[in-house]
C-alpha cells in the first residue's frame, strides 16, 4: 500500500481528472517528494508542461537532486529545444553520482543534439570518462559522434555512429569527403607608449583552412599591420601551414615570409607536434626565422591540463634568442568555457625576441624583446557555427639601453568554424 | 482536613485506573477510538503510569486518524522517558501518515542509534529515505536490512525500487524477480517489474 504513489495516478481517471487529485495532493502534503512526482507525471500526461517542468524542479529542491528527476528535467528541457540546459543539468547528475551508468546515458541524451565546437570541447571530457565506464552505451555514443562532428572529425563521429543506436544518428555525414573551410578574420587597433614616443595603428588578418576529414588539413595565413607615428612601419606577412593527426597526435609543419617597410624581408620555418592523453596535453614546437640581422631561433614546450569540464590550465616554456638561445619565457594560461562563452588570459613572463604565433593577429617581431606580456580572451559562439571574440594584448619591450615601450592592442576576431553535420536539428 | 481529602482521592484514583484501562483496551477492540481514549483522563499522571498512559494516547489518536494528537501524545511520552524506543516506534507512525519524512527519518535514526538493528525502524527509515527522494541512500539502507533479514520480501521490493529509480534497471528486475518467486501476488514486486523495465 505504502508504494501506492509510486504508480501515479489512478489509471481509471481521465488525464485531467488525475492532474486535479496530484494538485489536491500537493497542496495537502507541499514538503512531500512522492506528491509532487505524481503531479509533474500527472501534468505531463495532461500536456501540461509548464507545470511539468515546475513540479520536478520542485521535486528535486525537495530529493537534493537525483537521477528521477534529473531525467525528467533533461527530457523536458529536450522538449522544448533547451539543449544547453539539459546538458548542464546531465552534467551535474554525473558529478552527482560518478559510479551511475545511468547518468551517464542521460548525459549521452543530453549531448546527442546540436552543439557547437566550443561547447563540444568542454563536454568532451566528462564525456568520454563516462564513455570508458560504460563502453557499450549507445546515447554515448550517439552523443560523441555529435561531438567529433562538430569538432571537425567526421570520420571519428562516423566510428562512434556505428556504434550508435539508428534513432540518434542524425541524419548521417552527407558530404563527408568534401573538405571543411574554416574562415577567420580580425582587426586589432595597436597603441604604442615609450619613454620618447607614441603612436598608433592597425593590423588585420585572414586565415583560411582547408580540412580534409579529421585527419590532414592546409591552409593561409595573410596578416597586414600599419603603425604611424615618428618611425612608421608597414608589415605583411603570408604563412602557409599544412598539418596532420590521428588518435589524438598531431604534427603541422609551417613556413611564411614577413615583409617589413625599410627591412630585408624574412622568412620562417617551423614545425610543431602534439600528442593528447586524457586531461593532460603535450606540445612542443621550433622555428627557425632568417631577418637581415641574423637568424632567430625559437623552441618551445607547452603542456595543458584539463582541471575540470569547464576549466583548464596550462604551462609553457620558450627559448629564443638570435643566433642562439638568449631569451627565456615562462607561459602560464587559464581557459574557461561555460556554455557557448569561453575566456581564457596567457601571462608571459621573462623576455622572448620575435616569437612566431601563428593564432595571434599580430607578429610581434619588434626589434627589441618582449619583456612580458599578458593576453586576455572572451568569446562567445554565435549559433553553431561562428564565433565572435574580443581579446586584448599587452605586451612590454625593452631595448639595449634599457628604455620600455607598452604595447597594449585590442583585437575583434570572427571565426567561421568548420560546418557541422548536415541534418543537425533534431 | 485537606490532607485527608487529598489522600483519599488518589488512593480512589489508583483503584480506577485498571479499571480505566481495561475499558479503554475494551473500547479500542470494539473500534471506539474517541471513547477509548476518553477513560484514559480518569487515569492519574504520575510516574510510569503517566508514560505509559501518554504511550496509549499516542497510539488510540493514531487508530482514530488523528495525527496532530498523536505525535504530541508520543512527544509527551518521550518526554517521561527519554531512552524509550517504543515511544519513538511509535511516533514515526503518525510521521508516516503525514508523510513527515525527515520527521521519520530522524526519529528512526534516534531509535537505531538506542537499539541498533530495531526491525521496524530499519524499514522504515528506508522508506523515510526513499520517499524523500533520496534514492542512493535508501539503497544502502534497504541493503542493511537485507543483510539481516535475507527473506524479507518488503525490504527487498523496497530495494528494487531504490535501484529503479537510480536507473539501475537489471538490479532492480534482480529484486523484484526474487520476490515474484516467493510470493507472486506482491503487488509492488509485480508493478515494479513490469515499470522498471
Amino acid at each position: 500500500m505504502i508504494f501506492t504513489w509510486l504508480i501515479g495516478v489512478v489509471c481509471a481517471a481521465t488525464p485531467m481528472e488525475s492532474l486535479f487529485a496530484a494538485e489536491d495532493e500537493v497542496l495537502a502534503f507541499p514538503a512531500d517528494y512522492g506528491a509532487w512526482t505524481t503531479l509533474a507525471r500527472a501534468a505531463e500526461s495532461a500536456g501540461a508542461w509548464d507545470q511539468a517542468m515546475g513540479a520536478w524542479q520542485r521535486a528535486s529542491e525537495l530529493s537534493g537532486g537525483n537521477l528521477e528527476t534529473a531525467t525528467a528535467l533533461v527530457r523536458l528541457q529536450l522538449r522544448d529545444g533547451e539543449a544547453a540546459e539539459a546538458r548542464e543539468v546531465a552534467m551535474a547528475a554525473v558529478v552527482a553520482f560518478p559510479e551511475s551508468r545511468a547518468a551517464g546515458r542521460l548525459l549521452g541524451v543530453a549531448w546527442s543534439t546540436p552543439q557547437t565546437a566550443w561547447e563540444a570541447r568542454g563536454g568532451l571530457a566528462v564525456l568520454q570518462r563516462a564513455q570508458d565506464a560504460d563502453p557499450s552505451s549507445q546515447a554515448l555514443h550517439c552523443a560523441m559522434a555529435w561531438s567529433a562532428a562538430v569538432r571537425g572529425s567526421p570520420s571519428l563521429a562516423r566510428e562512434h555512429l556505428k556504434n550508435a543506436s539508428v534513432g540518434c544518428v542524425p541524419a548521417g555525414l552527407r558530404d563527408d569527403d568534401v573538405p571543411m573551410v574554416a574562415l577567420s578574420a580580425g582587426v586589432t587597433g595597436l597603441g604604442w607608449s615609450g619613454t620618447t614616443k607614441a603612436s598608433g595603428g592597425v593590423s588585420g588578418s585572414l586565415v583560411a583552412t582547408a580540412i580534409k576529414d579529421d585527419t590532414a588539413w592546409g591552409g593561409v595565413v595573410v596578416r597586414g599591420l600599419s603603425l604611424s607615428g615618428d618611425s612608421p612601419i608597414s608589415q605583411v606577412d603570408v604563412w602557409g601551414r599544412a598539418g596532420a593527426q590521428q588518435g589524438g597526435h598531431g604534427l603541422e609543419g609551417f613556413g611564411g615570409v614577413i615583409a617589413t617597410s625599410g627591412y630585408t624581408t624574412a622568412k620562417a620555418v617551423g614545425a610543431r607536434g602534439w600528442t593528447q592523453w586524457r586531461e593532460l596535453g603535450v606540445s612542443a614546437g621550433v622555428v627557425r626565422s632568417s631577418y637581415g640581422d641574423g637568424t632567430v631561433l625559437q623552441a618551445e614546450g607547452t603542456v595543458s591540463w584539463l582541471l575540470s569540464d569547464h576549466l583548464q590550465l596550462s604551462t609553457g616554456l620558450r627559448r629564443t634568442g638570435l643566433d642562439g638561445f638568449d631569451h627565456t619565457s615562462l607561459d602560464l594560461g587559464v581557459a574557461v568555457q561555460r556554455g557557448p562563452w569561453s575566456a581564457s588570459s596567457t601571462l608571459r613572463l621573462g623576455s622572448e625576441l620575435r616569437p612566431v604565433r601563428l593564432d595571434g593577429l599580430v607578429p610581434w617581431n619588434t626589434a627589441d624583446p618582449l619583456t612580458g606580456s599578458l593576453t586576455v580572451t572572451t568569446s562567445r559562439a554565435l549559433g553553431k557555427q561562428a564565433l565572435l571574440g574580443v581579446s586584448v594584448d599587452a605586451l612590454r619591450t625593452t631595448s639595449d639601453s634599457g628604455d620600455s615601450a607598452l604595447l597594449v592592442a585590442p583585437t575583434l576576431l570572427f571565426t567561421l568554424t568548420p560546418r557541422p553535420l548536415s541534418g543537425g536539428s533534431r | 482536613m485537606t490532607l485527608f481529602l487529598l489522600f483519599l482521592a488518589v488512593a480512589s484514583a489508583a483503584t480506577d485506573a485498571p479499571t480505566a484501562l481495561q475499558q479503554s483496551y475494551a473500547s479500542e477492540a470494539q473500534g471506539d477510538y474517541t471513547a477509548a481514549i476518553q477513560v484514559l483522563s480518569g487515569v492519574p499522571r504520575s510516574g510510569d503510569l503517566a508514560y505509559i498512559v501518554d504511550l496509549r494516547r499516542g497510539w488510540l489518536h493514531y487508530l482514530a486518524g488523528q495525527n496532530a494528537a498523536s505525535i504530541t501524545a508520543y512527544a509527551r511520552a518521550i518526554q517521561a522517558q527519554p531512552d524509550s524506543v517504543e515511544a519513538r516506534v511509535g511516533l514515526t507512525l503518525p510521521q508516516l501518515a503525514e508523510r513527515q519524512w525527515t520527521d521519520v527519518e530522524h526519529t528512526c535514526r534516534e531509535v537505531l542509534a538506542k537499539a541498533p538493528g530495531e526491525t521496524t525502524c530499519t524499514a522504515r527509515l528506508a522508506w523515510a529515505l526513499y520517499s524523500q527522494g533520496r534514492h542512493m541512500e535508501a539503497e544502502a539502507a534497504y541493503a542493511v536490512g537485507i543483510a539481516r533479514w535475507p527473506a524479507d520480501l518488503d525490504l527487498r521490493a523496497g530495494r528494487g525500487w531504490a535501484r529503479c529509480k537510480q536507473g539501475d534497471l537489471p538490479g532492480a528486475q534482480s529484486d523484484f524477480a526474487l520476490v515474484l518467486t516467493v510470493s507472486p501476488s506482491h503487488v509492488t514486486a509485480a508493478q515494479g517489474a513490469e515499470l522498471c523495465r
